[in-house]
């Protein structure tokens, strides 16, 4: 990327453990995050009417699925996969955090992979 | 003027954290580099850095032979124009300019077809990445020499740097037939574990070594941001006299702190290697006066004239206030603006180089 004092938001990495010695060594939480984690993803916001672009939303896990809430209302539902995801990535200790987005005439949940 | 490169009076609390305080690292590491310390060194998912606290920092230690500056390069790079374009993935609307410009460049992200995507506001790592072998077989490379900037996105440098053997990476590229490569362009940020700054100048070097074992030349980059960091790469350039160009990605760098660190750190290698001379890419060309008397020592590379050119921009040099005009133009070709721009930017850095000689001439007659 650079040098400088801050890194961009959209260009973060997991570094992974060398390939020519990886072999030996038995995948630490990092190697796993990297495999699993994805950086970033949308959820499509089905219920438009409190949505306020930037302003943060949170996930919570009902019945084995996690759900996209502002403020107490229901906004969208994640797929199976993507809150298997999230549940993994839970265990291994990474979050995500969720804002606002509003791209190509569509509203989105963008959830920010936070290591 | 403020000195960017010199260390804070104090270490912060994360600072006191850092293992490179406690002189673990020591000597290539000084202790006191850890002062410039203001983030954690926590960082068990590997989050773009490797710090202090890794429990495998044997391993990318080891992968790179030590963190000290001591890969001997023997690359002899013939002499560089002061300006050198650089040209994108859409070499098809790109016309031959090599009678004007013997050298051209590329950049990594131009020379692969996959390798990282923009999916939900992030760039996201692919599985696999290739290259584009025959890519330099565009007739707009014809007669020319060809430079490779290993530099681009983290996700896509890192990712490359990780497969490299799995898709003969540094064989690759010499078959494509690049005169020379940089070295990656490893991040180094403020703020960040000195280890990792450490660490990421010695994987830059070992990829220019890399490079020069598949048979490439390469011109290694350098990243440093104090006077500790400044000091090894100026070691490692006495220590390496064939080497007479250093590259530096200045593409990130816009705000005038940032751009004055990365001048200083320039200019005090210059200063201390008299030999040496910088090939600086993307450095905003407005401040281009910062480098003042070692101006015939900085060669520029950028690729905003093509930029330029594909949104029907003609760029004009205007010499009586110094400028470069920017017009809109959609009666020519974009190749012929294309060809038109870099040859105005070109005119342009002569003339400021030139006028900049001139005073600091006059300057020094005038003192003495």
């Amino acid at each position: 990327m650079g040098s400088g004092k801050k890194r961009k938001d959209n260009d973060q990495v997991i570094i992974r453990i060398p390939k020519a010695i990886e072999s030996n060594i038995p995948a630490d939480s990092g190697e796993q995050a990297a495999e699993i984690c994805k950086p970033s993803f949308d959820v499509v916001i089905t219920n438009k009417a409190f949505t306020i672009k930037n302003v943060s939303v949170e996930l919570v896990l009902i019945d084995s699925r996690y759900r996209v809430y502002l403020s107490g209302t229901e906004l969208a539902k994640l797929t199976d996969r993507q809150s298997s995801m999230i549940i993994k990535c839970g265990e291994l200790g990474v979050k995500y955090k969720g804002s606002i987005v509003e791209e190509k005439g569509e509203t989105y949940a963008r959830f920010l992979r936070v290591a | 003027m403020q000195d960017f490169l010199e260390l804070p009076n104090n270490p912060s609390l994360f600072a006191l954290s850092c293992d490179v305080i406690k002189g673990k690292f020591e000597p290539v590491i000084k202790a006191e580099e850890a002062y410039q310390v203001s983030k954690t060194c926590e960082n068990p998912f590997r989050k773009n850095i490797v710090t202090c606290k890794d429990i495998r920092l044997s391993v990318f230690v080891d992968e790179v032979q030590g963190l000290d500056l001591d890969t001997e390069l023997q690359t002899v790079c013939q002499e560089l124009p002061f300006y050198i374009p650089v040209f994108d993935k859409n070499v098809k609307a790109i016309p031959n300019i090599s009678k004007e410009f013997p050298f051209v460049a590329l950049s990594l992200n131009d020379i692969t077809s996959s390798g990282i995507i923009h999916k939900a506001g992030c760039l996201h790592e692919e599985k696999s990445v290739a290259l584009k072998g025959m890519m330099l077989q565009t007739p707009c490379f014809k007669n020319s020499k060809i430079i490779l900037f290993s530099s681009g996105a983290d996700n896509l440098i890192e990712s490359v740097w990780y497969k490299r053997d799995d898709i003969k990476f540094f064989n690759r590229i010499a078959k494509m037939g690049f005169y020379a490569a940089t070295g990656f362009n490893f991040s180094l940020f403020v703020g960040e574990c000195s280890f990792s700054h450490a660490l990421n100048m010695k994987r830059s070097l070992a990829s220019s070594s890399l490079y020069e074992q598949a048979g490439v030349l390469t011109i290694p980059h350098m990243y440093a941001l104090n006077k500790f960091q400044v000091a090894r790469w100026c070691a490692w350039l006495k220590s390496n006299p064939s080497v007479s160009y250093f590259t530096v990605n200045c593409q990130i760098q816009r705000s005038k702190q940032e751009i004055a660190q990365v001048v200083q750190a320039i200019r005090s290698i210059l200063k201390s290697v008299p030999s040496v001379h910088v090939l600086v890419h993307g450095f905003p060309i407005d401040k281009i006066k910062a480098f003042e008397n070692d101006i015939l020592r900085v060669h520029f590379a950028d690729m905003l004239p093509l930029k330029k050119a594909f949104n029907y921009r003609r760029m004009v040099f205007d010499a009586q206030n110094v400028k470069l005009r920017i017009t809109h133009d959609d009666s020519v070709s974009i190749a012929e603006l294309v060809a038109h721009n870099f040859s105005e930017k070109r005119m342009y850095i002569d003339y400021v180089r030139k006028q900049m000689i001139v005073n600091y001439k006059l300057q020094a007659k005038s003192v003495a």
